[in-house]
Formats: C-alpha cells, sequence, structure tokens
C-alpha cells in the first residue's frame, strides 16, 4: 500500500517540534520515528485530517504519561534497591506513595481540587510572610537585636532627669539610650525655608542599637551636652532628596533654626527606628540647667542589654 | 527480585514482540495487538509498557539504522529476553489452570465473535 517512500509526507512540523519538546530525552527520537512512520501510512490510507488527528491525539497522550512514568520510576527505584519488595520503611513507604498516587490518578478532580487549594495556601503563606518579613523582620537592621529593650516607666515618659538617674544606677545595661521621636527644624538658606522632620536621640543613641552610618560618623559622646557644637546625622533618603547624594557633604554646614549645624554623618538606605520616617537625627540635649525641660517628661528610652543578661533579671 | 504477575497489556505487548520477532518495535508492535484484539491501542501505553518491561528484564532493545520515511529517526528493536519467555510460560500456565473447566462457558462466545 505504500507507495514510495521518499514522496511521503511528514506530519506537520509544529506538532512535531511540540511533541519534541515533551518527550523524555531517552526515548525522543525513535518515538518520533515511530510516530510519523504511523502518520505516513494513516495518511495514505484515510487522508490527512483523520493522520493529522490521530498524531495530535497520540502526541497529546505520551508527553505527559512518560513524564508520568519517569517519575514512577525514580520513585520505585528506592525499594527496588532492597533485597525485597515492601521490606523496611523505606520499601512500604515508597508503596503506600505509589498507592496514594494511583488514587489520587484515578479522580482528577479531587486532585485538581487538593492541588488548587494546596498552592492557595502555600501562595498566602508565603505572602504573609514575605511581608511579616519586610515590615518587622527587615527593618531590624541592629546588630544583636535580642539585646535590645524599649524601657518603659510606669507613665510612658521619663524625663531627662530620671534617664540620667538611671544611667547611673542601672549596672545590667551596656547602654541606655533616650530619644523623642518627633521633633520639627527649619532649614533656612538656599532656596524655601524647609520644615524637616527629626527625632531627638542621646549621643550614644546609634551605638546602643549597633548600627554604623553609611558616611562620616554618628554621635560622640558630649555632643549632646550643653555648649556642644551643634551636630546633626542625615537619612539616607534626605541626603539623596535634598542633596542628590552629594559624598562630600559630610563637614559642611546647614543653617538649621538660625544655628549653624554640621552634618556629621549619613545612616545607609532602609535605617529607620520605630518605623518612623525620618530625615534626621539631632542630639537630645541634657541640660540640668535647664530646669523646665529637664524636669519634662517627653523621653523614650531603649536599651542594650549586658551580654548573658535576660530580660528578666533586669 | 519478586516475580511480579504481568499486566494485561504488558502480557499482549510480550506476545506481539514474540510473534514479530527480529522486526518487533513500536510500530509493528501496537498494529499487532490492535490487528487481534480489535482496540485501538494508545502509543503511550505501548511506550510505557515496553520501557516496564525493559525495566524488569522481561525484554531488551537496541536502536536500529535510521530510515528515510522516518524523518530519519531511529527504530528501537525489542528482543524478549528469556527471563520474558518464562514469565509468559508462567501466566499462561496460570491462566490455563485457572480456565480449567470453564471451555463450555468459553464457547458461546467464540461463536458469537
Amino acid at each position: 500500500m505504500r507507495s514510495d517512500p521518499w514522496r511521503s509526507v511528514p506530519p506537520p512540523r509544529l506538532l512535531q517540534a511540540v511533541l519534541r519538546l515533551t518527550l523524555p530525552r531517552d526515548c525522543r527520537d525513535d518515538v518520533l520515528g515511530d510516530l510519523q512512520e504511523d502518520y505516513v501510512l494513516r495518511y495514505e490510507q484515510r487522508g490527512r485530517f483523520a493522520a493529522a488527528g490521530w498524531y495530535l491525539r497520540q502526541g497529546l497522550a505520551l508527553g505527559p504519561r512518560l513524564a508520568w512514568e519517569r517519575s514512577r520510576e525514580r520513585l520505585t527505584e528506592l525499594p527496588s534497591s532492597r533485597p525485597s519488595k515492601g521490606d523496611g520503611t523505606m520499601g512500604e513507604l515508597a508503596v503506600d506513595l505509589r498507592h496514594s498516587l494511583r488514587a489520587l490518578k484515578k479522580s482528577p478532580a479531587f486532585t485538581l481540587g487538593v492541588v488548587a487549594i494546596l498552592a492557595l495556601g502555600l501562595g498566602a503563606n508565603i505572602m504573609i510572610f514575605s511581608v511579616f518579613d519586610t515590615v518587622l523582620l527587615r527593618p531590624m537592621g541592629f546588630s544583636e537585636p535580642d539585646r535590645l529593650s524599649f524601657v518603659w516607666p510606669e507613665r510612658a515618659w521619663f524625663t531627662k532627669r530620671e534617664l540620667a538617674g538611671l544611667r547611673e544606677t542601672s549596672e545590667s545595661l551596656d547602654g541606655l539610650a533616650g530619644y523623642y521621636l518627633w521633633s520639627n527644624h527649619t532649614l533656612l538658606g538656599k532656596g524655601d525655608p524647609e520644615v524637616l522632620r527629626a527625632s531627638l536621640v542621646s549621643a550614644n543613641f546609634f551605638s546602643v542599637l549597633g548600627i554604623a552610618p553609611l558616611h562620616g560618623r554618628t554621635f560622640l559622646a558630649g555632643e549632646d551636652q550643653p555648649g556642644a557644637d551643634r551636630v546633626v546625622v542625615l537619612s539616607h533618603r534626605y541626603w539623596q532628596r535634598r542633596f542628590g547624594g552629594d559624598p562630600n557633604l559630610v563637614g559642611r554646614t546647614l543653617d538649621l533654626d538660625s544655628v549653624t549645624t554640621t552634618v556629621v554623618g549619613v545612616m545607609p538606605a532602609g535605617f529607620s527606628f520605630r518605623a518612623e520616617d525620618r530625615d534626621l537625627w539631632v542630639p537630645l540635649v541634657m541640660d540640668p540647667a535647664n530646669e523646665e525641660d529637664y524636669n519634662a517628661s517627653y523621653v523614650q528610652a531603649i536599651a542594650r542589654l549586658r551580654d548573658g543578661i535576660s530580660i528578666a533579671c533586669t | 527480585m519478586a516475580r511480579e504477575a504481568l499486566g494485561e497489556f504488558e502480557h499482549l505487548v510480550l506476545l506481539a514482540i514474540l510473534r514479530l520477532g527480529e522486526e518487533a518495535y513500536g510500530v509493528p508492535i501496537a498494529r499487532e495487538i490492535e490487528g487481534r484484539t480489535d482496540r485501538e491501542v494508545s502509543r503511550a501505553a505501548v511506550y510505557i509498557a515496553l520501557r516496564r518491561l525493559e525495566k524488569r528484564g522481561l525484554v531488551s532493545s537496541r536502536l536500529g539504522a535510521a530510515t528515510p520515511e522516518r524523518g530519519g529517526r531511529p527504530k528501537r528493536f525489542s528482543r524478549l529476553e528469556g527471563a520474558g519467555l518464562a514469565q509468559l510460560q508462567v501466566s499462561r500456565r496460570a491462566l490455563m489452570r485457572m480456565w480449567e473447566g470453564h471451555e463450555r462457558v468459553l464457547e458461546p462466545a467464540m461463536e458469537d465473535a
């Protein structure tokens, strides 16, 4: 029935190419050859459409079923390395696994439902974790964050006098830093005046957190004492926005609240404390002579515990 | 290795290989089964059965020469191994014993066919 084999018409190229992709490498060529041979016979006996339809049907079933078979082979290779089948835990496990796979295969709708539910569950989990990770875990770029602790008096706010007293008496702390989160300052100078959002912080604030600046330095001991030259540390974002990320900015002066203020450092991108978006940090001046300020309750505190000291000990 | 019973389709494939001898590869094996059992045979089923039989050592295979009507692709010839023949004998004996005494039930069906 077969005429000149040289004149035979091969299966549509696109179908062949797709099928080629789905077949396992170890049997790709001979299976494609078989299908082509069969296709040519069918083409001559029943015409082009019947042949193409048959080729498509067989091809669609082949890829997935051979792939399934190969994964099954890999599964059953486990027990076959043992002297007898179903012997020992791994053997039983593989038998159970095969049994489950077969049961799942028998009810594709159920399987699809299970897979969909698992996929949704996993997806939701991953999404929630990545939000949790970005919002709560990542911003803690501090060194050994488990040794950091917020310190609260009963009234929620300390006075500077209480803070100073606490520093002297506490032996379980490596450092205690006071801060006031929201303090606005006015930047004068070139262009329009600008209101900057700052936090007031003790000179040891950054070393208590254990975080290093990107450029320059953070505050030195004494820079929060009365009479010290006024210095500030800028946030990365403000440094980029206002000064275009100028690497030579450190050491330059600004007119802040009509006081000449030196920029001593820039913090790394992504640094924030208590998720507050601040433009800069200004020393929290501890001046016992300024009695009203020294006895006002508005300071909060964060402490670094001494190594080996737990919160329960303090 | 523990001897596993042959599946029905594996049984058919082994018999087809036995009949085809030197010419046993995918296309004639499928056609042999289709011609004798009067049912359409999925090519996927044939290749999977061949793989399993080869894994179990009942059949061996080798690649033949590439031919033009196959788009220059080789045939994979299958050969019945001694273990395959033995397995067929075991299966046949088991089936014959199970059929014993049922010939009268079988006959009307054969007349119908």
